[in-house]
């Protein structure tokens, strides 16, 4: 009971009624939405984004950001194509990918742990290279990737409902999500992110952890930009322009903190579903392209204020403990002098 | 004496230096050509909307802001002004209605960090996208050409045959604003609230409302920026003024002017803007690909900021040293 009741006292409820609730409309505007191939579609546009998020959710939660992760998912996307176009097998050209992106979040965090450069402006100067650099390598072509194994990796369905890619994001979002909560490593993310002093005098390194988290990322990101790139064939250089920002807006709608510490995989989940669902809803509504990129703003705008509302009442919520807590120490204290008085 | 000796030693001379060298590089490699006086106009035109979005960047990033949603605003805003005189509205309401567009979202940018507590970067970041799909919306992501007599004066014509009009406006905004932070209350101020924003308060300053101030500012003039980009190039179309705002901060960093706010000017700005500019025009002269142009600017802004913390870590030490 307690815990029904916390579940429905939580955010998440807002959430999942205002993505019922923007589904629903969607549906009345065009009865097609909910078609079941609609649906495996929405789920395959939900893993690319999801999949990014799952990374940027952990650097959120540490007080970090990386703006160049749809650079990163491209750039993964790009040198997967061009292994097996090199004639290398599928999978070693899977973890080439990955190990590239592993290596670009140890760029982003050289900067940002020795240089010491905040995180948003060192991710924004290297997007910049990373997007050249793709555009360089592509010549501004996409990259097509011949090998019909390799398609399996995004056209496989599981059940016949659930597309490949979409199982593994929300495999990764589990595994993620349990670690975030059940292990050590996990709580200390938190605490990083809640106050890096105070982790730095227990005794937490919080340099080595915000390198894990950004090579992690960039890992995560490229793994998104493999599995887009079996999707379509190709590897584009122009895919995954706004894969950085799609993820942000999606973790801090599901809840978590742009200031860090708080929130967690499951509104992290809600919050991927309702900007994929949104914006796929503003297509199938056959609004140009254009009002989708308003939308966008618009609703990392709309996240953005939740999170400082919610944040206000949390504060409020604090303040108020402390003073009932003042009180009472105080009442306390009075009734004591009291005794000693008439003692 | 002791004043060219403290020039000497200050980091607009290693800046000066670097820019003399890179002039000097660029005109080796290309052969004299980017020394030619037509070129030399060429670097004297990009300048002008440079030093406008560097103004409006620099001096919120000396308040301890960023603004991202420059190249947004100003591409918007050209687009508002080209449809407004292709409907016959004369060219002074044209600008001014660009103008006061691009004031209006710096408003609510300062709102959004003002009021909602936001962080400035990741607010602009949603108004970039917002102003940019309005301009989508306008014109369907298609040019608007614009016909009108004082724009393209306004943009094409020269001075004596060398120096563009549209550098004067760049050359008087600077001074403008070179001698507002140096010399007016407000300008002092503005270092204070970037230097430390809870002594600000305490003494008696108001720092939403500077903030407010120079977020509008830094609307306006990438407005009136992009305005201008279009004004030369006689058409407003999608990628406006997008790839200059990194050049903006790019020059601001340059210049000595600190991400943690409080530190720069608009000498060291100018020389950064030369820099820049230089730098741009150099790549292009040289015959280097446009898409290793896009890594080259990024990879000035991050030798940027490496070497602005690099810098601070030295004054660190030195004052430890005290």
């Amino acid at each position: 009971m307690k815990r029904l009741k916390r579940i429905f006292g939580s955010n998440y409820l807002a959430l999942i009624v205002v993505t019922a609730a923007v589904m629903l409309l969607f549906f009345i505007l065009n009865n097609n939405f909910l078609a079941l191939d609609n649906v495996k579609n929405l789920m395959n546009a939900v893993s690319f984004t999801g999949t990014i998020t799952v990374g940027m959710a952990l650097l959120l939660i540490a007080g970090e950001v990386d703006l160049a992760s749809g650079a990163e998912a491209c750039f993964g996307g790009v040198v997967c194509a061009m292994a097996i176009n090199a004639g290398v097998p599928w999978p070693v050209a899977l973890i080439i990918a990955l190990v590239f992106g592993a290596c670009c979040g140890l760029v982003n965090a050289f900067f940002v742990n020795v240089v010491h450069i905040m995180g948003f402006i060192c991710t924004l100067g290297i997007m910049g290279i990373y997007n050249g650099l793709i555009r360089v390598v592509t010549d501004n072509h996409p990259i097509p990737a011949y090998e019909p194994s390799f398609w399996k990796l995004g056209s496989t369905t599981l059940f016949g409902i659930f597309p490949l890619p979409f199982v593994i994001m929300i495999t990764l979002m589990v595994v993620y999500g349990l670690i975030l909560t059940r292990t050590n490593f996990g709580r200390t993310i938190y605490m990083i992110g809640g106050n890096r002093r105070a982790a730095r005098l227990c005794g937490i390194n919080p340099q080595r952890i915000i390198t894990a988290l950004y090579v992690n990322n960039g890992m995560l990101a490229a793994l998104a930009g493999v599995i887009l790139t079996a999707r379509m064939h190709n590897a584009s250089p122009g895919a995954a322009s706004t894969g950085a920002i799609d993820a942000i807006t999606a973790a801090v709608l599901g809840g978590i903190s742009f200031l860090g510490g708080v929130g967690g995989m499951g509104g992290c989940f809600i919050g991927i579903l309702l900007i994929t669902v949104f914006s796929a809803g503003l297509t199938a509504t056959g609004l140009p392209s254009y009002w989708q990129i308003v939308a966008q703003g618009a609703i990392l705008v709309f996240a953005l204020s939740v999170d400082f509302f919610n944040s206000k009442a949390r504060k409020r919520r604090l303040e108020r403990d402390e003073i009932k807590r003042r009180r009472l120490h105080f009442e306390s204290r009075a009734t004591e002098n009291q005794h000693r008085e008439t003692d | 004496m002791t004043a060219i000796k403290t020039f000497l030693r200050s980091k607009n001379a290693i800046l000066l230096f670097f820019l003399i060298a890179l002039i000097l590089a660029f005109a080796v490699l290309s052969g004299g050509g980017t020394l030619r006086p037509s070129n030399i106009v060429n670097i004297l035109q990009s300048i002008t909307i440079v030093s406008l979005l560097t103004i409006g960047a620099g001096t919120l990033m000396i308040a301890g802001e960023i603004d991202l949603s420059l190249g947004g605003i100003g591409t918007m805003s050209a687009f508002i002004a080209a449809l407004l005189l292709k409907n016959g509205v004369p060219w002074f309401g044209a600008l001014l209605a660009a103008v006061a567009v691009g004031a209006f979202v710096g408003l609510i940018n300062g709102f959004l960090v003002n009021e909602l507590g936001f962080q400035s970067f990741i607010a602009t970041l949603a108004t970039t996208s917002i102003t940019t799909g309005v301009g989508y919306i306008f014109t369907g992501g298609m040019g608007v050409t614009i016909e009108d007599p004082v724009f393209r004066f306004i943009g094409n014509e020269f001075i004596g045959g060398y120096i563009p009009f549209s550098v004067l406006i760049a050359v008087i905004a600077l001074v403008v604003y070179a001698v507002l932070l140096n010399k007016t209350k407000f300008g002092r101020s503005v270092y204070l609230v970037g230097g430390n924003r809870a002594a600000a308060r305490i003494a008696g300053l108001k720092p939403k409302k500077i903030l407010y101030g120079l977020f509008i500012n830094a609307g306006a003039l990438a407005a009136l920026a992009g305005t201008l980009l279009a004004s030369k190039l006689l058409v407003a179309n999608t990628v406006g003024i997008t790839s200059s705002q990194f050049a903006g901060l790019t020059a601001a960093i340059l210049g000595g002017i600190s991400f943690g706010g409080g530190t720069g000017g608009m000498g060291g700005a100018v020389i950064g803007i030369f820099i820049l500019s230089c730098f741009n025009n150099g790549m292009t002269m040289v015959n280097i690909q446009p898409y290793w142009q896009t890594v080259a600017s990024g990879a000035l802004l991050l030798a940027a900021i490496s070497m602005d913390f690099l810098s601070t870590a030295r004054r660190k030490k030195s004052e430890v040293k005290i």
